[in-house]
């Protein structure tokens, strides 16, 4: 056996029964509520980060969506 | 017979030497430091907190005893009577939200992912962070005017003017309890987390052999074997929420018009900020008796120890 498929082997038994999943499955019912989850929880750590870059005339300058990503 | 030969050795032994042998008296010693301890940091603290609910001391005097005064005081005291509700329900609905999402986090997280380490590490971010800071992060969100969300929402063009967040007692109550949701979902799901890890996975594979369903799974193997974990957590849960002090304090001192003070909020801002330190001590008293309540449930209503212990679940 090489490597690469003993390697393959290894990763099959780590999933357990994780083969019996679709990936389209996967997606829907792990990685989007997922997602959300940390979204929510890093939000405000990310918003915290932003604001502390911007002067105070920039606090209030909601122009579009820009102020999300603009600092 | 034996015991009458015996008898003539024991005047020989010292009383020093019998003390040493005696188990009642060295396991007295052993616990001495423990003891001495919890008496000092728990048993005084809490005997005084009671004693000054009891009498009617003033920052800077001395007060004298006047039995139940301030707890018929607090018992017509509407604002009280408004804090004990704003507890209930902050610990009610926070408690439930925080155990179903930190539930569903958890089993999302038990599976197998990319970066399974690492994501698992972030997640604690709002846990490991002070709740002074998480709260003042809040503050800004929930902010009157430069609210991100009422800005992202009114660009979305789902709302026309901004959301008084903190400045209505309804939003404000909402705001504080998602708030806490937010701070409490990390510790809920990574303790769930380490219970999930314990359950073997064999378990899983002989149900889906006998043709089990995702949910009969969850049901049957899953939320049995979890029940000792989460009777744990959800004592600490609830036990934290309804003593929380930092996130209203921080966002709202007490909200619009002490609409949204929860006990222990009433309780500091009686005694230290009005300096009515009697009654604020007997604020804090009267919290009592609901958290024994709480962790006698837990205690006895979700810690199954028949079942665990290998008897019937009744």
């Amino acid at each position: 056996m090489t490597d690469a498929a003993a390697r393959r082997a290894g990763a099959a038994d780590q999933g357990g029964m994780g083969y019996l999943e679709s990936l389209p499955r996967k997606v829907v019912v792990v990685y989007i509520p997922l997602a959300i989850f940390l979204f929510v929880l890093l939000f405000p750590f990310y918003w915290m980060t932003v604001t502390s870059f911007k002067s105070n005339e920039e606090l209030h300058a909601y122009r579009g969506l820009d102020a999300l990503w603009i600092f | 017979m034996v015991a009458v030969s015996r008898q003539p050795e024991a005047p020989s032994i010292g009383l020093l030497a019998r003390l040493h042998n005696n188990r009642n008296l060295l396991g007295a010693l052993f616990m001495l430091p423990a003891a001495s301890i919890l008496l000092v940091f728990l048993t005084y603290p809490l005997g005084l907190g009671i004693w000054l609910g009891l009498t009617d001391v003033k920052v800077g005097r001395p007060g004298i005893f006047v039995g139940l005064e301030n707890y018929i005081w607090l018992f017509r005291d509407q604002v009280f009577w408004l804090s004990v509700f704003n507890t209930f329900l902050y610990t009610t609905v926070a408690s439930i939200v925080k155990f179903a999402l930190g539930l569903w986090l958890a089993l999302l997280l038990n599976r197998h992912l990319p970066f399974k380490a690492f994501i698992r590490a972030i997640v604690l971010l709002p846990f490991i962070v002070p709740t002074v800071l998480s709260a003042l992060a809040f503050w800004w969100i929930y902010d009157s005017q430069d609210s991100v969300i009422s800005w992202i929402l009114i660009e979305a063009g789902l709302i026309d003017k901004t959301i008084d967040f903190l400045g209505q007692p309804n939003n404000a109550r909402a705001s504080v309890i998602a708030a806490n949701i937010w701070r409490g979902i990390p510790f809920v799901a990574i303790t769930l987390l380490a219970g999930l890890q314990t359950i073997p996975a064999s378990l899983y594979e002989a149900a889906t052999i006998d043709g089990a369903t995702e949910w009969q799974r969850f049901r049957h193997i899953t939320f049995p074997l979890l029940t000792p974990i989460i009777a744990v957590v959800m004592t600490f849960s609830v036990l934290f929420t309804f003593t929380d002090f930092q996130l209203i304090w921080v966002m709202t001192r007490g909200g619009p018009i002490n609409a949204i003070h929860l006990m222990a909020t009433l309780s500091y801002q009686r005694a230290i900020v009005g300096g009515a330190l009697g009654e604020g001590a007997a604020i804090a008293t009267a919290m009592i008796p609901f958290l024994l309540g709480a962790i006698l449930f837990s205690y006895f209503g979700l810690q199954r120890r028949r079942w665990q212990q290998g008897g019937r679940d009744d």
